[in-house]
């Protein structure tokens, strides 16, 4: 038996993970799972667990006075889903995991902490430049999502850290594409996910971002790659030399495995049909 | 005797029912088994731990009877002695009463093996490296049929098609794991469980324990599927020795992987078609030859391979056929029965057989199939004449007009093949023998039922078949209340219990309803006519096989079933392109079951089925990894298809009384599971043009299909040339 903590408040959650290495249990949706032993036998978690879900402050969803939206970390994805100021493509990737009884304890902060190779809302988050901001005692830092997930279930959270808010800055989109490639339509882990976004004007490309989801070790977004479409005009992006141009530059970030659910074969060519899928779309 | 709880499916709806798992017993132990982690060798020595107060371990040695599980042919020992021939065979029992230290004291134990070189597929079997695993050839059982004069009928042939068609292996994932419990009450060693055929499981405790002071009763079964037909008794066996040695109340049940791991499955099978087109593109000549994969032990393979073969042409009428059927021995999980029990696979093979000939004829594939299809004129496959009235010229012809199937088929060729979505529609048509095959009814079954009435007029059923969420106990009791004129309310069925109930057979074979259901009716019959007013009166009843029902099971001439379902399905999908995703719009269903009693208990039979079939042949991918285990371990890799993977299935019935059959009724536990896969990927096929001849075909299968070369699955000889060459 490991003791147990459940604090309402943010500062006595803190307190507690500088005194002694807690696990963070927030829907405990992995946690379960990876710590499980069998039915009928309690799960085996060595370390004291903390449950954060009663954080009452962490339960919100704000918008700052920038435009930043704020969301906390005992926010579940049935929550999401139902706010008004999320945005549609983070509202889209969190309907699709698994089934409404997870969603109503899933938290989004636990798919980021998780970290996993195939977790929905990172390919989103990352398009939407997210950031997430960590709070111990000792103070609180904030960074870009894309350096806080260093590898498959690898974050740099220190073990009296707790991350509090996940942040999105204000951003326009004239079109968005979302199509997570499950192992079947619903209750489905992800093979392979792309989700894109763009502003035009006057079919004038004023944005372009792109990123790939379970097809590498983390996320695949390319800043360098997104600046060659930046700027140019619709009518270009359409034309069959530069897609297979383009498919054949993120082809080389694109390095996925074969497991039991798919091949690394399907993935990358799945993965470079939807990227055409989406060049052609844009108007 | 106690009787199910009249109101139907409350108790399971309501979470009040007791399954092996909810159940609490005094003194209660659970049981853990100790599995083989070595697919083929001989066991040198098996080291345990010192048990704590408490704990128990039992072996083979402990076998007070014979080791040896009679399920069919005793072959399966009931506890691993000196060979192991999978991973997952039981060596051990351990029993206690904590779960975590039983948890801890299974990975204390360690068995030292001499291993040989295992055998995984088929051809791994044939080439018998380190020996045969299974008499000197690893060949279980084979069988072949001759019609007609197979020469002859090549003779006649100008083009001859050869092609393989496989299939894969499937996996059950009922509801509720397995899990039995077992106790001792009035000095009779008891057992509880979830399971289809209590009667197998009380003669594989017999011989266990050699002796019959022995009880089996049926828990609430969350699904069975065939799968809970020989598995129980793997599970029944060791258990009964720990039972009978502690006189303690023990529960065996199996966690989800372990479930999925080691339990059988359906029988994966490689179909290899020559195929004899004559100048008027009519089939003359068939020879088929096929390989199942029986896994280590023999179980229920031989009566799938017997199905396989009979059925072997499906619902055509060919002149001169050869079929040659084997089952293989390997170092796999033992393959069992799973609804159907050979028969999806025969019907998915033959029907894209069917499918891929029409396509290189340039037939179409409907017309190629309706210009074979067997007639009242018809003689079988086996050598009889057609009982009854065929209805499957009805059936397609519903099923045609109600999926327009012919408009939709010519609109989507003439799709252009650019889209980035696109459609097809794929028929399939399809038999299912109802009953144990031939006349094993009569020669083996023997089938027996009783009716109660007592003082106040009511009466309860007493038979041996399961209610495994078919709803069998409602459909009983309407043929019997149906036939005595009696309200619902007046008539019970009792639980079943080795106890009090006959054996009436096991709950397979689509045998519940028109073998037991028929002898029901014929009890119900004669206890109203002896009917006497308050008075306590018994009626039982034996199965006699109609005077039409001949069979000879040494040369497999004559009734290949006593009776016979049909059914056709169409679905339609539209491919996604770019992932190769396929979306399943629209499904029909269209069955001969003789005279359906009760339509929704039956609709839940075809919903189920189509299901289960459509996931058999779009998703339901199980594969052997290089250890002989399967890659795909818990739910999250193995893919059975949710409310969201398929539309509203639209059913229909063509109404043929079969006389024989209670109020007409045929069996159709197992044909709703034997049409949709072809279906599916007929429709496949025609939405991305390219024929497959495996399933699952899954997205990936699809993409490799369209990225790589397309491999020529079917071979065309034309006769001409070939004479020329010689
Ligand atoms: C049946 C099933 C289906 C699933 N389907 C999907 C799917 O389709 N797509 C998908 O992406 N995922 C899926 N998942 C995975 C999981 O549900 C998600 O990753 C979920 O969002 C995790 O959230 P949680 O709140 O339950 O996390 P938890 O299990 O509570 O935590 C996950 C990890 O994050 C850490 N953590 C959580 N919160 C914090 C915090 N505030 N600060 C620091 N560390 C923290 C925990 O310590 C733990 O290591 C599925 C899981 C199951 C069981």
């Amino acid at each position: 038996m490991v003791a147990i903590y459940r604090p309402t408040q943010l500062a006595d959650a803190l307190a507690v993970l500088t005194n002694e290495t807690c696990t963070v249990f927030a829907g405990g949706t992995d946690l379960m799972v990876r710590h499980r032993v069998r039915p009928n036998i309690v799960a085996d978690f060595s370390q004291p667990v903390m449950f954060i879900d009663a954080i009452t402050e962490l339960g919100q969803i704000q918008t700052l006075a920038d435009g930043t939206l704020r969301i906390g970390a005992a926010v579940t994805l049935a929550q999401l889903i139902a706010h008004p100021l999320i945005p549609d493509l983070l509202k889209q990737s969190a309907a699709k995991i698994a089934a409404p009884a997870l969603r109503n304890r899933a938290t989004l902060v636990g798919n980021v902490c998780n970290a996993s190779p195939a977790a929905d809302t990172l390919p989103i988050l990352y398009l939407l430049d997210a950031k997430v901001q960590l709070q111990s005692c000792q103070g609180e830092r904030t960074m870009a999502l894309t350096q806080f997930i260093l590898g498959p279930g690898q974050t740099p959270i220190d073990g009296c850290e707790l991350l509090t808010w996940l942040e999105i800055p204000p951003q326009q989109f004239t079109q968005t594409f979302y199509h997570k490639v499950g192992t079947r339509a619903a209750n489905a882990l992800t093979k392979v996910s792309v989700v894109a976004a763009a502003q035009v004007v006057d079919e004038h490309v004023l944005d372009w971002r792109i990123a790939f989801g379970a097809v590498a070790p983390t996320v695949v977004r390319s800043p360098s790659l997104e600046q060659l479409v930046v700027g140019l005009n619709v009518s270009q992006l359409q034309q069959t030399h530069f897609i297979t141009q383009l498919q054949q530059q993120y082809a080389e970030l694109i390095v996925p495995i074969d497991d039991q659910r798919s091949t690394a074969k399907y993935r990358k060519q799945v993965a470079l049909n939807l990227l055409k899928r989406w060049l052609l779309m844009i108007n | 005797m106690d009787t199910v709880d009249a109101r139907f499916k409350w108790l399971e709806a309501n979470g009040e029912a007791q399954y092996i798992a909810d159940r609490h017993y005094d003194g209660l132990l659970e049981g853990r088994f100790y599995r083989s982690t070595c697919s083929r060798g001989y066991i040198k020595a098996v080291n345990v731990p010192e048990l704590p107060d408490g704990y128990y371990l039992f072996s083979a040695k402990d076998v007070p009877g014979t080791n040896r599980l009679p399920i069919v042919v005793p072959d399966w020992p009931a506890f691993a002695d000196t060979e192991v021939r999978y991973i997952g065979q039981v060596i051990l029992l351990l029993v206690g009463p904590d779960p975590l230290v039983l948890e801890q004291l299974l990975t204390q134990v360690s068995v030292e093996y001499e291993p040989l070189t295992p055998a995984y597929t088929v051809a791994q079997s044939k080439a018998l490296v380190d020996g045969a695993i299974h008499n000197q050839d690893n060949l279980f059982d084979a069988h072949q049929i001759d019609k007609g004069d197979i020469e002859a009928g090549f003779a006649q042939a100008v083009t001859i098609f050869e092609e393989t068609v496989t299939t894969g292996y499937q996996e059950h994932l009922y509801l509720e794991t397995q899990g039995c419990v077992g106790y001792v009450a009035d000095s009779k060693v008891v057992i509880e469980g979830s399971m289809q055929c209590p009667w197998y499981v009380y003669h594989c405790m017999s011989t266990v324990l050699g002796h019959q002071h022995i009880r089996v009763i049926q828990a609430p079964t969350g699904g069975g599927f065939g799968g809970k037909e020989d598995y129980p008794n793997i599970i029944a066996g060791p258990l009964a020795v720990a039972v009978n040695q502690l006189r303690q109340p023990i529960r065996v049940v199996l966690e989800r992987r372990e479930d999925i791991a080691f339990t059988s499955k359906r029988h994966p099978v490689e179909f290899h078609y020559r195929t004899g087109v004559d100048k008027h593109g009519q089939i003359v000549a068939m020879d088929i030859k096929f390989d199942l994969n029986s896994g280590a032990y023999f179980s229920l393979s031989g009566i799938v391979l017997q199905r396989a073969i009979t059925t072997a042409t499906n619902v055509y009428d060919i002149a001169n056929v050869r079929i040659q059927g084997q089952a293989w021995c390997t170092n796999t999980v033992p393959t069992g029965a799973f609804r159907g029990f050979g028969s999806p696979q025969t019907c998915f093979c033959i029907e894209s057989h069917m499918n891929h000939i029409a396509q290189q004829l340039g037939q179409a594939p409907l017309a190629f199939k309706q210009a074979h299809l067997l007639t009242n004129q018809s003689t079988t496959l086996t050598g009889a004449s057609i009982f009854g009235e065929l209805v499957i010229t009805d059936l397609i012809e519903q099923s045609v007009s109600a999926s327009q199937y012919l408009a939709k088929r010519a609109a989507y060729a003439a799709q252009s093949s650019q889209g980035a979505y696109r459609k097809g529609i794929g028929i399939s048509i399809f038999q299912h023998g109802c009953g144990f095959a031939g006349d094993l009814e009569d020669t083996l079954v023997k089938a027996k039922v009783r009716l109660i009435k007592d003082q106040n007029e009511q009466v309860t059923i007493l038979v041996s078949n399961t209610d495994i969420g078919q709803g069998l106990v409602l459909t009983f009791r309407q043929i019997v209340a149906d036939t005595l004129a009696l309200p619902l309310s007046q008539v019970d069925i009792s639980v079943v219990d080795t106890d009090s109930v006959p054996d009436s057979g096991p709950t397979v074979a689509s045998r519940s309803i028109v073998i037991v259901g028929y002898i029901l009716e014929q009890a119900a019959l004669a206890l109203k006519q002896q009917w006497q007013v308050g008075e306590y009166q018994e009626i039982e009843q034996d199965y006699q096989k109609p005077s039409y029902h001949q069979w000879d099971q040494i040369n497999y001439q004559g009734n290949a079933y006593q009776s016979t379902s049909y059914g056709v399905n169409v679905v339609e999908v539209e491919v996604d392109m770019a992932s190769y995703e396929v979306k399943i719009n629209d499904a029909w269903g269209c069955y001969d079951i003789g005279h359906v009693i009760n339509e929704q208990i039956f609709n839940g039979q075809i919903d189920g089925g189509m299901v289960q079939a459509l996931g058999y042949g779009a998703m339901e991918k199980l594969e052997l990894n290089g250890e002989g285990v399967f890659a795909q371990k818990s739910m999250a890799d193995y893919m059975v298809p949710t409310s969201l993977d398929v539309p509203r299935i639209q059913r229909s019935l063509v109404d043929n009384p079969y006389p024989y059959g209670p109020q007409g009724a045929k069996g159709g536990g197992e044909l709703t599971h034997n049409g949709a896969a072809s279906a599916f990927v007929a429709a496949v096929e025609q939405a991305v043009g390219q024929a497959f001849n495996r399933i699952p075909v899954t997205p990936e299968v699809i993409a490799q299909t369209l990225t790589n070369e397309p491999q020529a699955n079917i071979k065309r000889i034309d006769v001409a040339e070939v004479t020329n060459e010689n």
